[in-house]
C-alpha cells in the first residue's frame, strides 16, 4: 500500500449521474457521485448488487450501453477527460469474467499484442518481446510457453493475468478492476491481488477496484468508498473503515460478516432490501432500513462531508458527523 | 401460458404484424370462399374462355372458362390446409422423436439419430414421388395422403432442433431441482424441459408451412398432387404454364403462394424475436 | 443419549470417467468423492467444507441421488437410498430436500410461485386443489414472503427472495433433512445474513437437519455443530465445530482458516 502524496488528483469525478431507460421507467444507477483518485493510489468502490459501483466504472471508461444517460464532469490530470482517447492509454480496465473477456479464437500472443500494434505501433518482433515482458510483469511464469496458447487452455487465474497484461500494454496510469477475483477460486485470488498490489508499487499505477467482497478490498485498497443506492455514503482509509465504520449502513454491513473465529451469535440482519433504481426513497436512501433514522432523514438528502473530528474521513449522515473516528 | 401478452408483443413488431396480417387474411379468404366466390370454380363455360382480367371475371378465366378468382379462393382451401396439416404432422412426429432422443439418451438417441440420418439422406421429392406413384390410384383421400407424406418427410429438422434443446435444458438447475423434488420423468420432460424447445420449433414450423405449400405446388405441377378439377394454387400454375401469354393464369396463383410463404416467414421471424425477448426477461 | 441418526453415509465413492475431447485433449478420469463417511443426527447440522473441486458438492448430490454414486451406502431413516432404484426412491424424496446455489436458475422461470412450490405436493399426493394453495401460502409465510407472491413469476423477485422461494419449495414437503449446496454464495452480504438467519430459525422451529455445503467458514461456524473438511474427494478432518476451528489438525483445515477473509483486525495465527 503506497503512501499517497499530495499531488494533483489523477482522476476527478464530479456529480456523476447515470440513468438507464427501462421498461419500468428511468432507473438511476448512479446519483450525484463525486470522488477523486490520486496518482498511485488504490481506491475501492464497495457495495452490494445494484448499488451503482460497476456503472460508475463503466461511465469512466465510456463503456455504458446506448440507453444510458450520463451527466457530470470527469477530469483527467486537471483537463476534461475524453475516455475514447484515454482508453487503452491512460486508462485501462479488467473485468470479472476472464473467460468471456478474452477472445476464444485468438492466441494469447495475438491478443496481448493487439493494443501494442494499435496504440504503440510496434512491429511484429518488437511486439513479441513486449508481450513476453508484459506477461512476466503480470506474474505468469515462463511466458514463452504461453504465447501460442488459447484461452480455453488456461486456468482462470492465468486468464486473468493475461487480461492484466493486456491492460498494461499501453502503460496506463489508472487501472479499473471490476470484481477481478470474484469468478476465481479462493486459492488463486490472493495471488492476483498481490500482483495488483505489486504493480501499484512498481509502476506507480493507480487502481480503482470495484468489489462487493470486503476481504478483497482489505488486501489492496488504500481508501474505500462505500456506495449505497448510487451515492457514496462513507469514504475513509481502508483499515479505519473496517475497524471503526461510522455510517449506519457500513456498520450494519460489516456486522453481517460471518466470523469463523467468534462464537458470539450473529447480529440481526439488516431488514428489508436495497431500493430498486426505479424507486428511490425520498431524502436519505437508507432511512427505511436505518436503526437511527429520524424524521429529518426522510426529507434531506445528506451530503458527503468530512467528519468534525476526522476531516480525512467523509460520511453522508448528519447523525454521525460528530462522532470520533 | 399467457397468450395475450405474447400476442401484444408480436403485433408490436411491424414485420411480424405484416406477416400475421397476411396469414390471417389468406385464411379468412379461404374460409369464406364458398360465400364470396362470384362463380362456381368447377363450372366450365366455353364462351368466356381465356379472357383477361376484366369487370366480369376479375382475375380472368382459364382455358375452359372457369373463373380464376373463384378458383384462387377455393384453391386456398386446399393449399393452406395441406400446408398446415403437413406441418402439424411433421412437428408432432419430430417433437416426439427429438424429445425421446434428447431425454432418454443412450440407445434411444442412437436409434433415432440413425433414423433421422436415413430420412435426411433420402431426397424428399423422390420419396414423395415414389409414395404418390404407388398410391396414384387413390383419388378421394388424396388430400390427406399428400399432407401425411409431406409431414412424414419433414419431421427430421424438427427432431434435431428438439433434441438439441432438450439436451441443453436437461442439465439446467431447475431440472435438477425438479428431480430432487421427486417429480416423475414424464412430467419433468413435459413441464420443465419441452417448453424451451417450443420457441425454435414454432419458428421452424411457421417457416415450414411456407416450404410445404411450395412442395405441394411442385407436386401439383408434376401432376401428382390433388387432381383436377379441384383447384389448388399449384395445379393452377401447372395448367397455366402451357399458355404463358395468358399471364393471369400463373401470376395470380403465384402471388398467392408468395403471399402465403412470405406471410408465414415473417410470422416465424416475429415469433422468434418475441419469444426470445421473453426468454431474456425471464432469465 | 445420542439422537437417532437421520443420515448415515458409508464408503461413498464417485468417479467421473475420462472424456475424450472433440479434437484431441479432453479430461482424465476424476475421483470426485472417495470413501466418504458422514453421520447426521436428527435436528443437527453437519457442514461439508472445502475449496472448489474438493468434491463437497458432488458428495451432496450423491446423497440426494441426483448424481449416481458408484459405491457406498446412504442410510436415511434406516433405509439405504443407494440400493434403491430411482422409481422406488421418488416417494421417499419429500423426506430429504435440497436448496441449491443458483437462485436464478434453480427456479423454472416459466412457472408461477404457486406452481413452483405446490407442484411436488400435488405429484406426491400430499394435497389437492385448494389445499395446495393453503400449504403454499403457509410455506411462503414461513420464509417471510407475502401471500401475493403466489401469482408472480421468479423474475419479479430479487436473488434473496428467490432463494426464499426455493427454501419454501423444499419446506412444503415437510422434509427431515435439507441438503444446502452453497445456498448463500451467490447472494449479497446483507441478503446472506437474512437467509442464514432464516435457516437457523427454521431449524429451531422444526427440528430440521442440515447437510450444509459451503466454502465460507464464517457461515459454517454460525450454523453447524459438526464440520467435515474435504480435500481431493476425501474427508481429511471431521469434528465438532468449535474445537475444529480453534485447534485444526489437518493442513487443509489450517489453510482454509488462514485464507478466510475476516476483515477485522483479527490476526489469528493458525
Amino acid at each position: 500500500m503506497s503512501p499517497t502524496t499530495h499531488r494533483q488528483p489523477l482522476l476527478e469525478i464530479e456529480d456523476l449521474t447515470v440513468q438507464f431507460a427501462t421498461a419500468d421507467g428511468p432507473a438511476r444507477a448512479v446519483d450525484g457521485l463525486s470522488l477523486s483518485i490520486k496518482p498511485g493510489e488504490a481506491l475501492a468502490l464497495v457495495g452490494e448488487s445494484g448499488c451503482g459501483k460497476t456503472a460508475t466504472a463503466l461511465a469512466i471508461m465510456d463503456l455504458l450501453p446506448a440507453h444510458a444517460t450520463v451527466s457530470g464532469t470527469l477530469r483527467w490530470d486537471g483537463a476534461a477527460l475524453d475516455p475514447r482517447r484515454q482508453r487503452g492509454q491512460g486508462l485501462a480496465m479488467i473485468f470479472q469474467e476472464p473467460a468471456t473477456a478474452l477472445n476464444p479464437v485468438l492466441s494469447v500472443q495475438t491478443q496481448v499484442a493487439e493494443p501494442l500494434k494499435v496504440h504503440r505501433r510496434l512491429g511484429r518482433l518488437a511486439a513479441r518481446q513486449e508481450v513476453l515482458r508484459l506477461l512476466d510483469l503480470a506474474g505468469l511464469p515462463q511466458p514463452e510457453t504461453l504465447l501460442g496458447a488459447f484461452p480455453h487452455q488456461l486456468s482462470g487465474g492465468q486468464r486473468q493475468r493475461v487480461m492484466i497484461a493486456m491492460a498494461l500494454a499501453c502503460q496506463p496510469r489508472l487501472l479499473l478492476a471490476d470484481e477481478p477475483t470474484t469468478a476465481l477460486d479462493a486459492s488463486v485470488r490472493a495471488g492476483i491481488l498481490d500482483t495488483l498490489a505489486r504493480l501499484q508499487r512498481e509502476l506507480g499505477l493507480a487502481i480503482l477496484l470495484v468489489s462487493h467482497d470486503l476481504g478483497v478490498v482489505q488486501r489492496i485498497a488504500d481508501r474505500v468508498a462505500v456506495i449505497y443506492a448510487g451515492r457514496i455514503v462513507e469514504l475513509a482509509p481502508c483499515q479505519r473503515l473496517l475497524e471503526a465504520p461510522v455510517h449506519p449502513y457500513t456498520r450494519a454491513l460489516l456486522a453481517c460478516l460471518p466470523d469463523p473465529f467468534s462464537d458470539t451469535p450473529p447480529a440481526e440482519p439488516i431488514p428489508g432490501q436495497p431500493p430498486r433504481a426505479t424507486a428511490r426513497p425520498t431524502g436519505c436512501a437508507f432511512h427505511p432500513r436505518c436503526p437511527m433514522a429520524e424524521p429529518a432523514c426522510l426529507r434531506l438528502e445528506p451530503a458527503l462531508e468530512p467528519m468534525a473530528r476526522a476531516p480525512h474521513r467523509l460520511v453522508a449522515c448528519p447523525l454521525v458527523h460528530g462522532e470520533p473516528a | 401460458m399467457a397468450s395475450p401478452p405474447r400476442l401484444q408483443r408480436l403485433t408490436r413488431q411491424p414485420m411480424a404484424a405484416v406477416g400475421l396480417g397476411l396469414v390471417v387474411a389468406l385464411t379468412l379468404l379461404a374460409a369464406v370462399a364458398p360465400w364470396i366466390a362470384p362463380y362456381d370454380p368447377l363450372q366450365v363455360q366455353l364462351g368466356p374462355a381465356n379472357s383477361a382480367p376484366g369487370l366480369e371475371f376479375l382475375l380472368g378465366t382459364d382455358a375452359v372458362g372457369r373463373d380464376c378468382l373463384s378458383r384462387l379462393l377455393y384453391g386456398g382451401r386446399v393449399s393452406l390446409p395441406i400446408g398446415l396439416l403437413a406441418v402439424a404432422v411433421a412437428v408432432s412426429l419430430g417433437t416426439a422423436m427429438g424429445a425421446a432422443a434428447g431425454f432418454l439418451g443412450g440407445w434411444a438417441d442412437t436409434l433415432i439419430g440413425w433414423l433421422t440420418d436415413l430420412f435426411l439422406a433420402l431426397p424428399r421429392l423422390v420419396l414423395l414421388l415414389a409414395v404418390l406413384a404407388v398410391a396414384s390410384r387413390v383419388q378421394h383421400g388424396r388430400f390427406l395422403l399428400v399432407a401425411l407424406v409431406l409431414g412424414a418427410t419433414g419431421w427430421m429438422p424438427v427432431a434435431r432442433i428438439v433434441r438439441a434443446q432438450v439436451m441443453s435444458t436437461r442439465g439446467r438447475p431447475w431440472v435438477q431441482a425438479a428431480r430432487g423434488l421427486g417429480l416423475p420423468p414424464s412430467r419433468i420432460l413435459v413441464r420443465h424441459v419441452l417448453p424451451w424447445a417450443l420457441p425454435p420449433v414454432m419458428v421452424h414450423a411457421s417457416l415450414l408451412v411456407g416450404t410445404t405449400i411450395l412442395a405441394e405446388a411442385a407436386l401439383s405441377f408434376l401432376g401428382l398432387g390433388v387432381p383436377q378439377p379441384t383447384p389448388t394454387w399449384g395445379n393452377m400454375i401447372a395448367e397455366g404454364m402451357h399458355r404463358l401469354d395468358s399471364w393471369w393464369l400463373t401470376v395470380f396463383p403465384g402471388l398467392a403462394i408468395t403471399a402465403a410463404v412470405a406471410g408465414f416467414n415473417l410470422l416465424g421471424d416475429g415469433l422468434r424475436d418475441a419469444l426470445s425477448r421473453e426468454e431474456e426477461t425471464a432469465a | 443419549m445420542t439422537a437417532a441418526l437421520l443420515l448415515e453415509v458409508r464408503g461413498l465413492y464417485k468417479r467421473f470417467p475420462a472424456q475424450r475431447g472433440l479434437l484431441g485433449g479432453g479430461r482424465p478420469a476424476v475421483d470426485a468423492v472417495v470413501d466418504v463417511d458422514l453421520t447426521i443426527p436428527a435436528g443437527s447440522t453437519l457442514a461439508l467444507v472445502g475449496e472448489s473441486g474438493s468434491g463437497k458438492s458432488t458428495a451432496g448430490l450423491c446423497v440426494l441421488r441426483l448424481v449416481e454414486p458408484d459405491a457406498g451406502s446412504i442410510k436415511f431413516e434406516g433405509r439405504d437410498l443407494a440400493a434403491m432404484g430411482q422409481a422406488a426412491l421418488r416417494p421417499l424424496r419429500p423426506g430429504f430436500q435440497a436448496v441449491f446455489q443458483d437462485p436464478w436458475a434453480s427456479l423454472n422461470p416459466r412457472l408461477t410461485v404457486r406452481d413452483l412450490v405446490g407442484e411436488a405436493l400435488e405429484v406426491h399426493g400430499l394435497a389437492q386443489g385448494s389445499a395446495v394453495d393453503d400449504r403454499v401460502a403457509a410455506a411462503l409465510k414461513d420464509v417471510g414472503l407475502p401471500g401475493d407472491a403466489m401469482t408472480r413469476r421468479p423474475s419479479a423477485f430479487s436473488g434473496g427472495e428467490r432463494q426464499r422461494i426455493a427454501i419454501a419449495r423444499a419446506l412444503a414437503l415437510e422434509p427431515r433433512l435439507l441438503v444446502c449446496d452453497e445456498p448463500t454464495s451467490a447472494l449479497d452480504l446483507s441478503v446472506q445474513a437474512q437467509v442464514l438467519a432464516l435457516l437457523r430459525q427454521l431449524q429451531q422451529e422444526r427440528g430440521l437437519a442440515y447437510l450444509f455445503i459451503s466454502h465460507d467458514l464464517g457461515v459454517v461456524r454460525q450454523l453447524a455443530q459438526q464440520v467435515a473438511v474435504m480435500d481431493a474427494g476425501r474427508i481429511v478432518e471431521l469434528g465438532e465445530t468449535r474445537s475444529l476451528f480453534e485447534a485444526p489438525c489437518h493442513a487443509t483445515t489450517r489453510r482454509l482458516l488462514k485464507s478466510t477473509v475476516a476483515p477485522r483486525k483479527r490476526t489469528r495465527t493458525v
